[in-house]
């Protein structure tokens, strides 16, 4: 019996500018679309507040710029250029979004205080400094999650609604919101994997049209 | 096992990961093309893809530069400012880098005069010394200081 092969040794070598400049110019139209595609898709799945004003292209620069100044780094023998960026692209988007989450309350996150003006029973406009003052709840908060909240529930919605006379896709975006992967769907719904497939990718075209009628993108 | 979303951002967010999980793990040609029928080019996608990556090398080499430039003008001022420690006169300059040679005689290689007699060296060249012994910290040594001044 053949002895195990000795596992190839992970190498530390951090890529040069100039074979990042090289990988640049070498990206193919798939990882090109699929880079572009994914950073989209994050930018949407953290929301609008969390990407604070950054669109996908930010998310994309950000990723290359951390690269480039060693806040990450990218080991050419290891793993290839897109599928490294990608992953970049994927931890800021969760970095973002985290920090939104945690800075809520921070003035980079503020909105206008026009847009955070409120009125009280009698028509009086109540600014949300007074409010801070008296040291009661945070409505703006509130109707900021609750307008958030109702926008990404609109996205859902128009997602699902789309899909109201097509069987399938209903049951595999049900399936998606109900927490079950790809196999567990599959033997729930008795999907072969190329009627899964063929499921899922239709989703993804309708679900991108969508979006991108949405957002501009 | 069901898990219902506990909000609508959770409810889009799952929808959100399985279609990122089909963009990561989806064939080329699947993902071409989508592209096609979702109305996207993806020769225009992939020249913008790498004109927004290309923009980030360019931020980070001026970046870069800019970086470079101020250590320079930085190091300038530094060097600048001990300039003005120096002795006022070429005589007490000369005096002065007599002192260092004769205290420090390892660094008289380190300059080129060592086949010159040391009253051929111009004032120039006295202070060029000076300036490189400044550089090197020599001239820190309180005890070469030009006492006088």
């Amino acid at each position: 019996m053949e002895a195990n092969p000795t596992p190839k040794a992970r190498s530390e070598r951090i890529a040069t500018q100039a074979e990042i400049n090289q990988a640049i110019d070498a990206l193919s139209d798939v990882e090109a679309e699929r880079l572009e595609e994914y950073a989209k898709n994050r930018i949407i799945r953290i929301g609008r507040r969390a990407a604070n004003g950054r669109a996908y292209e930010d998310l994309l620069q950000e990723a290359m710029q951390r690269v480039l100044d060693g806040r990450r780094h990218w080991y050419p023998e290891n793993v290839t250029f897109a599928p490294y960026l990608l992953r970049v692209v994927e931890s800021i988007a969760s970095e973002w979004a985290s920090h939104h989450e945690r800075q809520a309350d921070s003035p980079e996150y503020a909105m206008p205080e026009s847009q955070l003006t409120t009125e009280d029973d009698e028509g009086n406009i109540i600014s949300p400094f007074q409010r801070i003052a008296r040291d009661e709840p945070n409505v703006e908060e509130q109707a900021v999650d609750t307008d958030t909240e109702a926008e990404r529930k609109g996205l859902a919605d128009e997602i699902e609604t789309h899909f109201a006379d097509d069987e399938n896709a209903s049951y595999v975006l049900m399936a998606w919101q109900e927490g079950m992967d790809g196999p567990a769907i599959r033997k729930n719904f008795g999907f072969t994997e190329t009627t899964f497939e063929t499921i899922r990718r239709r989703i993804k075209r309708s679900a991108q049209r969508i979006m991108d009628k949405r957002y501009g993108q | 096992m069901v898990n219902k979303p506990r909000s609508e951002s959770e409810r889009l967010g799952r929808i959100l990961d399985r279609l990122a999980e089909y963009i990561e793990t989806a064939s080329g040609a699947q993902l071409l093309e989508d592209a096609r029928l979702e109305g996207r080019d993806p020769a225009k996608t992939v020249k913008r893809v790498k004109g927004l990556l290309r923009q980030a090398v360019n931020t980070h080499s001026l970046r870069q530069l800019k970086k470079a430039q101020e250590g320079y003008e930085e190091s300038v001022t530094a060097m600048k400012s001990r300039f003005v420690e120096l002795p006022a006169t070429p005589e007490r300059r000369r005096s002065l880098l007599e002192a260092i040679l004769s205290q420090q005689p390892a660094l008289r290689p380190a300059f080129t005069f060592q086949n010159r007699d040391f009253t051929e060296l111009t004032d120039e060249d006295v202070e060029n010394h000076l300036r490189k012994l400044a550089l090197l910290g020599v001239l820190d040594d309180g005890k070469l200081a030009d006492e006088d001044d």
